[in-house]
């Protein structure tokens, strides 16, 4: 019996130097993670708009986006890009839970005249050097100037110009599936609900 | 055992990954590319040295049944303390491998290391022994990953090797392939060891 008590004593004592350790460190870079964290989104967000470090991105009011998604329950942020006084457009974070290996997390830049500025894959568990490629400028490219009027829809071979097509990646076509019905699902919140 | 012969006891006679087949789920997981592979090797050390020394420097402390209890916690305090510090300060570094960190701690190798070596000798040797089994460790990674990412992708190190024209075999890079390049890997090692002992 008595042997069980110091054991445990000597298990709990490494188990609370390791707990404090860990509070301190967390403690001393907690800041720092969301500042980097937010620092990063800011400028994804920035990214897929095209917008430049002086332009302002703010987050449209919670009630508008709540909203949107009692409408549509993958949208996870909807920010607007200005420059100077003019709103240039908006950056719709999305989800899609069809990914190779999990959600897979997307921004998509629209403009003001409802063409697709740019896409980013923000966030995404797939397979690397397979999946992982839709984070490629090569895939993510396709999407820059769609009309956000035409859903866009998977191909195999070599999209027709100026249509709304997107070649797959090869070997990786459930991640690309995944990322277009996420860029999918920004155009149509931007058609039913920014489009006033 | 000499200082430098632990070093290199961890890189070549006793290679965690070809020798002992230790730590396969990352050697597996993790190997799709050349880049990757050695991210996971050099993570792997990192956590490898601060746990042989902090369980080197306890080992007289840590009573014989409750050592593998607190050799998690140590492997676990290692591993937590450096996916913060590294998601706060080398936050690139974090994109590329923060999937991976969390994975360290049920790396048998670190606990294998932590068991049979660190447990028993002083601290500046379980260092050396980290040292040398973790760059064993990043090697054996890197040169899987190196086979995979050739054959699979035609690229090594992200770098177009054989232009458009080649067609990859995708099952290098999907989970079959690390097993067949894993197991050909082996296999090659084994026959040039029986090669030199014969002719010895």
């Amino acid at each position: 019996m008595r042997e069980v008590i110091k054991l445990g004593l000597i298990l709990l004592l490494i188990c609370a130097v390791s707990a404090v350790v860990l509070g301190l460190t967390n403690w001393l870079t907690g800041d720092g993670i969301i500042e980097v964290e937010e620092n990063l989104s800011s400028e994804a967000r920035k990214g897929v708009l095209k917008l430049s470090d002086t332009d302002i991105v703010k987050s449209i009011d919670e009630q508008s986006l709540k909203d949107i998604q009692a409408e549509y329950e993958n949208v996870l942020e909807v920010y607007e890009g200005y420059t100077g006084n003019n709103l240039a457009g908006y950056a719709i974070k999305t989800v899609d839970f069809g990914g190779y290996a999990g959600a897979i997390e997307v921004i998509t830049g629209i403009s003001t005249d409802g063409k697709i500025i740019s896409v980013k894959v923000v966030n995404h568990k797939e397979t690397p050097g397979l999946g992982a490629n839709i984070t490629g400028e090569g895939f993510q490219s396709q999407f820059e100037g769609k009309n956000t009027q035409e859903e866009i829809i998977r191909t195999k071979v070599s999209p027709k110009p100026d249509s709304s097509e997107i070649q797959a990646l090869g070997g990786a076509t459930i991640s690309c599936d995944s990322v277009i019905r996420a860029v999918n699902t920004a155009r149509e919140v931007f058609n039913t609900g920014l489009l006033k | 055992m000499s200082l430098l012969k632990t070093f290199k006891n961890g890189i070549g006679k006793e290679n965690p990954v070809f020798v002992q087949l230790l730590g396969m789920c990352p050697a597996l997981a993790v190997t799709t590319t050349a880049i990757d592979g050695m991210g996971m090797g050099l993570a792997t050390t990192a956590v490898l040295l601060g746990s042989n020394l902090v369980i080197s420097l306890m080992r007289n402390f840590i009573p014989d049944k409750i050592r593998i209890p607190s050799f998690i916690v140590v492997i676990a305090t290692f591993v937590t303390l450096i996916d913060m510090l590294m998601n706060a300060y080398a936050i690139n570094l974090y994109k590329s491998l923060g999937l991976f960190i969390p994975l360290i701690v049920v790396n048998c190798l670190i606990l294998g290391r932590a068991e049979s070596f660190a447990s028993k000798n002083k601290p500046f040797k379980s260092i050396i022994d980290g040292l040398g089994m973790g760059i064993g460790f990043t090697l054996a990674l890197t040169i899987l990953g190196i086979v995979r990412e050739l054959f699979g992708a035609g690229s090594v190190f992200g770098l177009d090797l054989f232009g458009k024209s080649f067609e990859p075999a995708l099952i290098m890079i999907l989970p079959p392939g690390a097993f067949i390049a894993l197991g050909i890997l082996v296999a090659l090692l084994n026959w040039f060891k029986n090669k030199k002992a014969t002719r010895a």
